[in-house]
This record gives structure tokens, sequence and C-alpha cells, in this order.
């Protein structure tokens, strides 16, 4: 063992100067005292937890995963992982019927996709909701987002994949389970863009659900199934010469980084391959390989909320930076904080008051901003600000969809007309 | 990513130096690996225990003292402007560089103040607290505030004074964690209605005392709760900073950043750089932790990372180094040098630090990097500590930094 | 009688003669436990240590295990150890030793190297072999305060604070003690049919004061102690004892020592562990386990041996080995004082026994000793976890009462949580309430909180006392009225854990370092109080 390596430690907990700056920033303990805070949950209850399991707080259950607590240590430390795994260290026997549900995104949203009508019809209705919070907890206050008819998947190997062979270029897309069964408009607006700038699109084979939601749902071992199929379809692409983009932060920030500190696979490989949409499409225009034309008539006024995993992955200024490319749109930036959705917690009736009571601040600062619309990469946030504030929500890239002048952009970037 | 500036480091150095260049036109990032030491700010910043006059005489010393590498040509000036600055990002400080004032610690100490946040008590000399009746109000439950201390340290000085406290059901509520009562999170509930209560029971408390003192616990964003709260009360109430972070401290960095991307700055929050690339004596890009294949690009680039505490300096059993771009430094080889034998004696690791020359850019093995700016507590030659110089080295370093990237000046005349 | 040293000895001594009806003062200069019984490792031998070299103390340490085990529930824990073999290290050695581990009687049982690694993984993964025993950790803190407080609670005395500056003698008999209260300077004398003298490497000095002599070597040993739990299972080399081959896992730390090295009687109050005794302990313990090499190290100490020369041998020269118990009346015609010394802190028991015994004999008293199986305070009932119900029943409390659960045994039922301010966490990383340091104070003989320290685990966690002194100090000073006092702790409380991060001041301890200065004299300006206070203002 080489000396100067000598307390550098890989217990990255130890790195803890027990400053509390975390503990500033946790957005569950501003409403919640139950919550023992990051500092104590993290590095503090680690040291306790290594000495004996059962000084583990049940009170852990309560946090978010959001890892703002990471991104305000001055040290590095990975607070949030900690408490991640040590969740996941403590989590016994099988998950909840509602967990199950919650997490299951790929086989709840096929078969919901495929009876919509009827799915959407239901989650409207307050009685079913009611319903489905005494059965399985699901908070009924909660509105669900809604099933579109057809995924993106079945739209895209219809209309679209057909055509993609004719671009020079190629990107693979990782869609995520909410492009592909609640938001297929979304996939539709990124094909569309990247065939302008003249990029063909095409589909990861046998894309599964990024994991997200399984890990914060206590599935470890599920999580880890689908993680390990998405890696060697990523694998595949990436040899085949493309970049793997992402719509989600939450899907960009689990391939890149949860898989590799939570389930502790090795990524390093295609790490660098894997990126979001906006970030993307911003290096690109940067480095002059693609270009943007707009429409002249474009005006919009849009507020920027920095979601926590893209707060985390610090990509927050690709998309800001893309946003500020368009003339006739306003950007304000809206202060970074969580919206208290954070996924599926909360859908959870055991949440549902913390996780509005962590959002409010939040809406109200959205409401008093002078924005038409609020952009943000997340999904999530997206359901979550649309149904507690009057503002409509965007993607960044479903902004720059509706900015570019598609014509003259296909034409500048040298694509033949479809 | 391309920019004109790039400045590593988002406490205060990289904030007063940011600011300066955006308001200048320039685009400006600050990449931060976490939260700065400005949340354990005492509530004042420090220039030089010993005064101004010190400082001057200094100059004359030709000691590595960062104000000297400030040069006294320019410091008067940073030193004067430094108030508007914070004033127009909306905090409102108290105090003269000319002339230190007091400022009260947590144990009761009185300690020499350059500019304080204006609701902290200060007063100008001891003298003025002989005779003054005072109530210390502490909250109930709550941990990182000290009323004896607070209460013998202005016994001392010839104050009478009467500790009370108070306590509220919302605060209580915040007790059912054993640890979170924290005065951040006791800031979050005073306001609105329960502001009212406790200014309320505080006034129901106030005998003859001329002046009332609570722990720094009001407005984590803005400086309103703290005003209405003296409104409520109807007499001359201050605060006392607290243990651990500090509300008002977290304010002041907030309201500089919000400063700072007001002006188009991009503050990116949480990352670390892990490489840089040079040519012909400057440094062209850096790469981070987060953005990895992605390289900043820029023309300048300030280096405000903090001493150890912020991991500007870091070491190891052999030897102390500066992590990012292997500078120079100051600092004693053997690890037996490092440190004095008492832990509130001078601990030579204090002063430890990068190497400048008069423009504030430091050297590589020897070799000069001519676009690369130092600022603040990383800077060799000070002791913040028992000088009491941090906040005064930092602000005037990064305004002088601002000066040599944009060659010319950014304070008005 | 009277007592002199408040260490395991003292402590020992005073509860078994309580125990057997004495009225006893136990009487210590500084705090309970703070010379060699507060600073070593921890370890509860099972005696395989010195089964080939010294199978007499092997033997002591066997029976003492067991008993240990039963009376001190709450200060054990039964983590087994292993001797492991290195590549660098003679095998063959390893048979001599389960041999002569057998031979007395402590279990050991040979392990191949995968087997080892499985059940202690932080074991260097190139072990050629290793064995297993019956080894288990010990908080001595913990054992002085529960024999000292079931001492008083049998109607002894305890002075703490307090020393013996001289031993009243009338003729060839002692009869009492002087002793000087440390903070008035005050004296008084204090009459007795027998002083015990317990005072371990300071023991030496006290027969000086009784005109009599006892050859000691004072044996300097030091220690690291690691931010966390590295190791589960406590970590010795097989081979013959030498410097920094056992790694303990001690309550939430790992501790690696010792180092050995003779000093003069000049030196037994510093304490001081220099950078190539750091040096060597980290060498070393990084061949026992190599994970230590990056884990953070929150500090160093040293305590010193009390060696005994041998009575037997006319030069001086060699060491008696186990428990040294001395009738002075026997040996130097002087009555009514009996030195206790040697041994080790596992065998403290046997030794308050043995001397106990002589007293009680001296005396003419006849009650049995009872020490070996009445269980201290804090020890009577099984800990958490045994039970399916005792389980659930510990993981549904809070923080700061699962901490002092761990630390005070039964003895937390006396602890009161029932407000919501005394659950306040006051040492975030050592779990101490705001009601363990109430309890502390008012029944623990706690005066300060460097005592606080050794009767919680307050400040003794990653930040070294940042966070919990001023906290600590706040409580005290609001418990007893005196700011003043409370204030001029926290220098000293803050200074004395300096002075176990010193040696080891870099990466995350020197920026903590930093930080604590920061804070306590930059914010604070509590090192205005010590020196130019007035010169900088204004």
């Amino acid at each position: 063992m080489k000396l100067e390596h000598k307390n550098i430690s890989e217990n990255n907990f130890e790195q803890c100067t027990k400053c509390t700056i975390c503990t500033l920033y946790c957005p569950m303990v501003e409403v919640n005292p139950l919550y023992p805070g990051p500092k104590q949950s993290g590095p503090d209850g680690e040291r306790y937890r290594l000495k004996e399991p059962m000084y583990y707080d049940e009170g852990l259950n309560y946090c978010l995963n959001c890892k703002r607590c990471e991104i305000s240590c001055p040290s590095g430390v990975r607070i949030g992982d900690i408490i991640a795994l040590a969740k996941v260290r403590n989590r016994k026997g099988l998950p909840t019927v509602r967990d199950m549900l919650l997490s299951s995104t790929v086989s709840v949203g096929s078969v919901a996709t495929r009876m919509s009508g009827l799915v959407n019809r239901s989650l409207e209705s307050e009685r079913f909701r009611r319903g489905l919070e005494s059965m399985v907890g699901i908070d009924h206050r909660h509105t669900l987002p809604r099933y579109a008819e057809e995924s993106f998947e079945e739209w895209f190997r219809r209309e679209a994949a057909e055509k993609q062979s004719c671009y020079s270029r190629r990107v693979s897309y990782f869609h995520g389970c909410y492009a592909n069964y609640n938001d297929p408009a979304l996939g539709r607006e990124l094909v569309e863009v990247l065939n302008a700038v003249g990029y063909g699109v095409r589909l990861l084979e046998g894309e599964r659900c990024c994991g997200m939601v399984k890990i914060a749902n206590g599935r470890k071992e599920r999580a880890m199934r689908d993680a390990k199929r998405n890696l060697v379809a990523i694998r595949r692409a990436v040899a085949e010469g493309d970049k793997v983009v992402a719509t989600s932060s939450s899907c960009t920030f689990a391939l890149r980084d949860e898989y590799q500190y939570l389930l502790g696979l090795d990524n390093e490989d295609v790490k660098d391959s894997i990126t979001l949409i906006t970030r993307f499409l911003f290096r690109q225009w940067e480095r002059g390989n693609i270009k943007f034309a707009f429409r002249e008539d474009f005006r919009m006024r849009v507020a920027y909320h920095s979601a926590c995993h893209i707060e985390r992955l610090g990509w927050a200024i690709y998309s800001t930076s893309l946003l500020r490319l368009v003339p006739g749109l306003e950007l304000e930036m809206l202060p970074s904080r969580c919206c208290g959705m954070a996924g599926t917690y909360g859908f959870k009736r055991e949440n549902y008051d913390y996780s509005q009571a962590i959002g409010r601040p939040l809406f109200d600062l959205i409401e008093a901003s002078g924005a038409e619309v609020v952009a943000t990469d997340c999904e999530s946030c997206k359901w979550n600000i649309e149904r507690s504030t009057s503002k409509r929500v965007m993607h960044p890239l479903s902004i720059l969809a509706a900015a570019l002048d598609m014509e003259r952009t296909r034409e500048l970037n040298g694509v033949m007309d479809k | 990513m391309r920019y004109d500036t790039l400045i590593v480091g988002g406490g205060l150095g990289g904030l007063v130096s940011g600011i300066a260049l955006a308001r200048n036109g320039q685009r400006v990032a600050i990449i931060s690996a976490g939260r700065s030491a400005l949340h354990f700010l005492s509530g004042s910043l420090e220039l030089y225990a010993d005064g101004y006059e010190a400082i001057v005489k200094l100059a004359e010393s030709h000691s590595d003292h960062p104000y000297n590498s400030v040069g006294s040509e320019h410091l008067e000036r940073y030193l004067g402007a430094t108030k508007e600055i914070f004033e127009r990002a909306g905090v409102a400080l108290v105090g003269d560089h000319r002339r230190n004032h007091l400022r009260l610690s947590p144990t009761g100490a009185l300690r020499p103040a350059w500019l304080t946040m204006s609701e902290y008590v200060t007063f100008a000399s001891r003298g003025e607290i002989e005779g003054r009746r005072v109530l210390v109000v502490a909250l109930e439950g709550y941990l990182d505030f000290y009323p004896e201390f607070v209460a013998a340290g202005l016994e001392r000085c010839g104050a009478a004074c009467r500790v009370v406290s108070v306590g509220l059901d919302e605060l209580a509520r915040l007790r059912e964690s054993a640890t979170e009562m924290r005065a951040a999170n006791i800031s979050r509930v005073l306001v609105g209605p329960v502001l009212e209560r406790l200014a309320h029971k505080v006034r129901g408390l106030i005998e003859d005392e001329e002046l009332v003192l609570l722990p720094a616990v009001f407005g984590l964003e803005s400086s309103e709760p703290f005003e209405r709260f003296r409104e409520l009360l109807g007499s001359d109430v201050r605060v006392v900073a607290t243990a651990s972070a500090s509300v008002p401290g977290v304010r002041m960095q907030r309201l500089l950043v919000e400063e700072f991307t007001r002006l188009g700055g991009d503050y990116i929050l949480g990352d670390r750089v892990t490489d840089y690339r040079a040519e012909e004596g400057r440094i062209v890009a850096l790469r981070t932790v987060k953005h990895r294949d992605e390289e900043f690009t820029a023309d300048n680039f300030v280096l405000s990372t903090g001493s150890f505490f912020s991991h500007g300096l870091d070491s190891t059993p052999e030897g102390i180094f500066e992590p990012l771009f292997g500078l120079d430094i100051s600092a004693a080889a053997s690890r037996e040098e490092w440190t004095a034998r008492h832990i509130l004696d001078t601990q030579p690791f204090q002063r430890f630090g990068v190497k400048v020359d008069g423009h504030l850019r430091p050297t590589i093995d020897g070799g000069e990097v001519h676009n690369l700016h130092v600022v603040g507590a990383v800077l060799a030659g000070a002791d913040p500590v028992k000088e009491g110089c941090g906040a005064g080295v930092v602000v005037a370093t990064a305004l002088r930094a601002a000066e040599e990237i944009l060659g010319h000046r950014v304070t008005r005349e | 009688m009277v007592v002199v040293g408040g260490g395991v000895t003292g402590a020992g001594v005073a509860r078994d003669c309580a125990l057997r009806g004495l009225r006893v003062l136990l009487v210590e200069r500084h705090d309970l436990a703070t010379g060699a019984s507060g600073r070593n490792h921890g370890l509860l031998h099972s005696g395989a240590r010195y089964a080939v070299t010294d199978p007499e103390s092997a033997a002591e340490c066997v029976g003492e295990n067991h008993i240990l085990r039963r009376i001190a529930r709450h200060c054990v824990e039964p983590t087994d150890g292993l001797f492991i073999t290195l590549p660098e290290d003679d095998l063959d050695y390893q048979r001599l030793f389960v041999e002569s581990c057998h031979r007395v009687g402590i279990e050991a049982e040979r392990l191949d190297p995968a087997e080892a690694l499985a059940m202690e993984p932080a074991v260097n993964p190139s072990i050629v072999g290793a064995v297993r025993v019956p080894d288990a950790s010990i908080d001595p803190f913990r054992l002085v305060a529960s024999n000292v407080l079931d001492a008083r609670l049998h109607g002894a005395e305890v002075l703490t604070y307090h020393e013996v500056v001289e031993l009243l003698r009338e003729g060839d008999r002692i009869v009492g003690v002087r002793v000087r209260n440390a903070a008035t300077g005050e004296q008084r004398e204090v009459y007795c049919r027998i002083v015990v003298n317990a005072a371990g490497i300071w023991g030496h000095l006290i027969a000086r004061r009784a005109g009599v002599e006892i050859a000691m070597f004072p044996a300097k040993g030091s220690l690291l102690v690691f931010g966390h739990r590295v190791n589960h299972m406590v970590i010795n080399r097989c081979r013959k004892p030498a410097d920094a081959d056992i790694l303990v896992p001690g309550d939430t730390i790992s501790l690696i020592g010792t180092t050995s090295k003779r000093i003069s009687f000049d030196e037994i109050d510093l304490n001081e562990v220099t950078a190539e005794e750091v040096d060597v302990l980290l060498r070393e313990g990084t061949k026992l386990c190599p994970s230590l090499a990056t884990t953070r190290i929150l500090r160093a100490y040293a305590g010193v041996r009390p060696l005994v020369a041998d009575d037997n041998d006319p030069l001086g020269r060699s060491i008696s080995r186990g428990i040294v118990c001395l009738d002075h009346a026997e040996r130097d015609g002087l009555e009514g004082l009996v030195t206790i010394t040697g041994g080790k802190l596992m065998t403290y028991r046997l030794m308050a026994e043995r001397a106990t015994d002589l007293v009680c004999r001296k005396l003419g008293i006849t009650s049995l000793c009872t020490t070996a199986t009445t269980p201290l305070p804090g020890s009577k009932e099984e800990l958490k976890g045994a039970s399916r119900r005792g389980r659930k029943e510990f993981l549904s409390l809070r923080a700061g009462e699962k901490g002092a659960r761990g630390r005070h045994g039964d003895m937390a039922e006396n602890i009161r949580f029932e407000r919501s301010k005394d659950r306040a966490l006051v040492c975030e990383c050592e779990q101490v309430s705001v009601a363990e340091i109430r309890y502390a104070i008012e029944s623990l003989n706690a005066d300060h909180l460097v005592d606080l320290r050794r009767r919680t685990r307050l400040g003794m966690g990653t930040c070294q006392g940042h966070l919990c002194a001023m906290r600590a100090a706040g409580v005290m000073a609001e418990m007893r009225g005196d700011a003043e006092g409370a204030l001029a702790d926290v220098a000293g409380f803050i200074d004395e854990r300096w002075r176990g991060v010193r040696p080891v001041a870099w990466g995350a301890s020197l920026v903590e370092a930093q930080f604590t200065q920061w804070f306590y004299d930059g914010v604070c300006g509590l090192g205005d109080r010590n020196n130019d206070s007035d010169k900088k203002e204004e």
C-alpha cells in the first residue's frame, strides 16, 4: 500500500467533518421531524450500523433519495448513497403490493396502455382512487399520470423505424417508461428534432426499466436484473458507434451513477456514452456539428426547474444553455428546490402530506413567477408541478421542438426531406 | 462548455470575483464542490484584528501576506466598495474598514470586526456595554445557543443581564427529532403567526431591559422575518451568533448566488474539478467529475477553493499540496511542524497555502501560469484565526483578481 | 479503609471491600480511568496471547474472561478473535500456539484461510493460517464506572480530583492520608485502618510517600483509533507478542496497538505519541488489515504499563509477571499499607479479590469475595438482541436511547427520556443525549466535560468533540449555574481531544482541526480568554 494514499478514505462516509451543511438542504428535514436528517441517517448512523445493524433507524425510510445532501457536502460524502444502501440492507421480506405496483413500470405500463381508456377513466375517478388507497395505500389525492393509447415503442415501430436508416448519423434512444407509456409525444419530438439535425434514431434492443423506482422501493434484485439487461443493450449500441440519449434525467442518473454506486455494477466503459438529450444537442451545437433554425414568431416565458437528479448529475446547464439559444424565449431560473414527488414517493399515502409540504414553496414560487411554462427534465416533477400549480410544464426538448423551424433546420443540417 | 472566465470554488471569494466579472459583461461559471464555509459565518466579515492601520504597516514588512499581494494602492478602494457589492445582492452590512467594531461571540467574547450583518448586536467599544440592561432569550430545547455564556461575557464588561427561556409548541415539534432542531429549521418555523407569538411572548418577558438578544435564527432566505420581529417587539432587539451552521451565513451565500445567476452566471454546485489542460503557461480547459468527457474552456481561471476545510489544500502524512493544479505552495515539510501543541495556539497550518506573485498568479514547479489567479483562503501567508483577517483577504483578493482579468477597475470612483 | 487510585484496580478493590462490608473511601487525583485503565486496547483476552510465553497469566485470563462475560455484560462484546499467520510468519509457531492454548484450557480452533476470511472479511487476504479463540472487547471506562457505581451503592465514598499528598504515619503504621482538593487546593486528613495503594504506575510514588520502595518500570504503549469498526473480530498475529500486533473492535471504532517503550518516571504523565510510533502502528496494522491504510485515523494515545520488578531478584531487573500484591507489614515492617499492582485490565477483579482478601485477613474480617458472581450495575439482564422481543424493542428506540442502552445496560432505565428536549443528541457522532449527560453528571461522578467523555462517549466520535463540546458545556452551565466554569471546561475539553488528534493530523483530521480552530478560536474567541485578549480590540 502506497503511503501517499493513507487516510484518503475508501470508506467515504469518514470524510464527513460533521459540519451539518447537508441537513440545511434536506427537503425532508424541512417538513418532517421524524426523519433523522441526512447527517444522522448517513455518515453518523453508518458508524453505528457497522457496529451493530440493530442501530438502524426506521426513520430512514422517509429519505426521498433526492441527493441534495450530496451536492451540498463540502467533502464529497455520498450521503444519499449511504442512506439508500442502508435502506436496501435493512429491507426484509417481500415488498408490499403497492410498492410492487408502483415500481413495476413496464408490466403496469404495457397493460395500462392497452386498456388506456378504462385505466384513465378509473384513475380520474376519485372513488376508484379511494379504493386504491384503502387497498394498497396509494394516496387518493394524487392524480396518477394518464396512460397513452399507444406506447412510444409501438408508434416508433409503426411510423418511424424504417425511415431512420436514411440519416448519416445515428443515436440510440433510451426512452424510459414515462415516454413509452405516459408521454409518447416526448419521444416523437425527440425523433423529430434529432432527424431534423441529421440524426437517425434507433431503440435499444430490449430496453428495461432503468431500475430507479425499483431501488427506491427496495427491490434491489429486480433492479439489478433490469440493470444488467440494460447494460448489455447499451454496450451493444455503443459498440456499434452510438451514443445513448435519454429524455429523463432520473433514468440518465440511474444508468450512469446509481448502477455504479448502489448496484455496484461496473459501467465505466459506457458511462460517457450515456447522455441526456439536452446535453447531447447542446454539445453538438457548440461544436458546430448541428445547427438550429428557430421560428421567428416564437415567444415563451419559461421558468426552469432544476430537478433533483439533474442537479445531482450537474447537468442543468446543458438544458438551460439550450433554452437560452432560443430567440424569443425569456428564461427565469427557479431557485433549485425539490418538488416533493421523488418518483413514486409522493404517491404513497404515508408520504403524501410530506411530499406536498416539500413542494409548496416551489409551487408558490412558480405561481409568483411571470412564466407561462415551467421547463424541467424530470417526468415526476412534471406530473407533480402540473397538478399542483396552474402552469403548464414542458420538457426542454419539447420547448425546443416547438421553437424550431423544422424545415429550415433540416435544410441547415443538409437533411433531405423525409 | 465555453466561458470567458471559469471560477473554481463557490464560496465568498468565487462569488465576489464572479459577480464583479459578470457585472462587467463576462460569461462566467463557478464550479463549486459543495457548499462553502460561508455557512459558518459569525455574522461579521473580519478585516484585521489590529485594525486597518496595521495592514498599511504590513505593506512595509514585505511579507507574503495576501494583503501585500493585493497592494495598498488598491486595497482601500476594494474595502470601500465591499458594502455596496453586498447591498446590491440584498445583504445589509454595517461597519467601516477604517475602524473595527466589536461583535459578540457565541461564548460572550468580544471580537474585532469590519462589517457585520445588520441584525447582529455590535458595540463600538467595551465601554459602551457598561451599565446596559440586557435580556438574553434562549429557545427551549435548542442546543446551539448558550445564553449563560453570552450573559457572562456581557457581565464581565459591566452589563446587567437576565436570561430567560421561551418555548413554543411549533418549536417543540422540531424536537421530535433528536438532531434536527437546528438554527435553519427554527428559522423555517419562525414566520407568520408563529413569529408573532414569539414576539408576544418575548415582549411579556421584558422588564426594564433596553436590549434584547436572541440567537440568530431568523430568515434563511431574507432578512424580512427579523425585521418583522423587531417591529413586533418594539424594543431594541439583536441577534447573537449560534454554534454550527449560521442562518444569516446561509442567507448571505444564497443571496450572493442569486445575484451571480441574475447577472447571467452559471453556478455549478456539487461538482469537483479533476484535471486540467495547459498550453504554453496557460490553463486551457478543466475537466470535472460530473462532466467527464465535456471540457470547460475559458480565457481566464480563478482558483478560490479555500483552505483545508474546503479541500483547496490537502494533506497526507508526507506533505501538503494543492490538489487541483499542483501549484507551488508555502508549507512546512515535516508534519510535526504543521501543528502546535494546543488547539488554541497559533497553528502553523492556518498560514499554509499557494504562493503567488503581485498579480495573484501562482506557479507550477516554478513555471508561471499566466491566466490563473488565486484568491481567498487557499493563499499562503495569512492566519485568518489569529489575525482575524479571513473575509478581508478573500474579498480584497477576489476583487483584485477580477481587475487583473478585466484589465480595468471594477469599483466606482 | 482508603483506596488510592481510581483506575480499574482501585475501583475493583473499592467495590470488593464495600461488598464485604468495609467502610471505604476511594481517592483519585484526576478522574476515574485516566491512567493505564483508560489507555489500553480494551481487550478481553482469551489468554491465548500469553499461552506460549506465560501460561500463568494465560490461565488467569481464561478464568477472568469467563467471569467478566457474566458480571460485566454491558462492557463486554463477545467478538471472538483470530490469531493470523502471515506469509512472513512461521507457520510452525501455530502448532505450538494451539497446543499451549489447549494446555491452559483455552478453546483454540484452527481455521483455513478461506474460513477465516469469510468470518472476518477485514483480515489480510494473504494469510496462510488462522486460529479462532474466545477473545472479546471490553470497554474500560464503563468497567471502571460500574465498579465505582456499585461501590457507592454499597456505601463507599468517592473523591475524584483529590490527590494523596501524604500518608499519615504513626510509628511503623500508616494511619491515614492527607488529600488535596485539586480545584480548591484545600487539604484535609482522612484516618483509616488500612490504605490500599492501587495507583498503577503512580503506586511507586505513593509507596515512596509512605517511605517504602517498589521497583517499577514504566513502559509506554501507543495506540491508534480508527474512525469506525473496520473489523468485527479481534485480530492478532500468531507469533511471539510484538509491536502493533492486535487490532481490536471497540464500540464504534477499531484500535491498533501497541508499541512498547521503557520511559523514565519524569515522562509518565506526558503520554505523547511520536510520529515514528504512528508510522510503526500504521505499518504493522495494515499487515493485519489492509483497509486500515485508507481508513480515517481519529487519534493516537498512549498509556503507561506499571511493570513491577520481581522482589526475588536481588538485581531488580527481572519483571514480575502477573499480579503483585504486597503486604508492606510483612515486606517492609510497615503496618496499614497494602499495594496491589502488576496484572492487567482484565485481571482487575482477581487483583481486587487478592488485595481485599489480604485486607480482610489483616482486619480479621471473614466475609468472602462475591465479585465473581455478582453482576455489576448495568449488567443484570441480558442485553438487547438476545431475544426476539428484546430485539424488536431495541429497534424501536430512538438514537439517544439506543446509545444509552448500549453503554449503560440496564442502568439506562434510570435515564429520563420523557421530555423531548432530553432526547436531543448532544454528541451526534456517538448518540449521546441530553438525558444521558444529565444522568452522568448526577450519578456517575462526572465533574468536567472530559469526565463526561469517559462516562458516555461524548466527543469520542468522528468530529472529536467539535460539534458537542459547546452543547455539553451549555447543559452543564444550565445544570450547575456556573457559566465561567463550564466555559473553561470547553477549552480544556477540545484541547484534550486535540492532544490525540495532533499526532495524526493530516487528511480529514487536519480538515477537522481547522474547522475546530475556526469555530472555537475564530467565531467564539475562546483563544482570547487564554492570552492577549485586550490587545486586539478597537
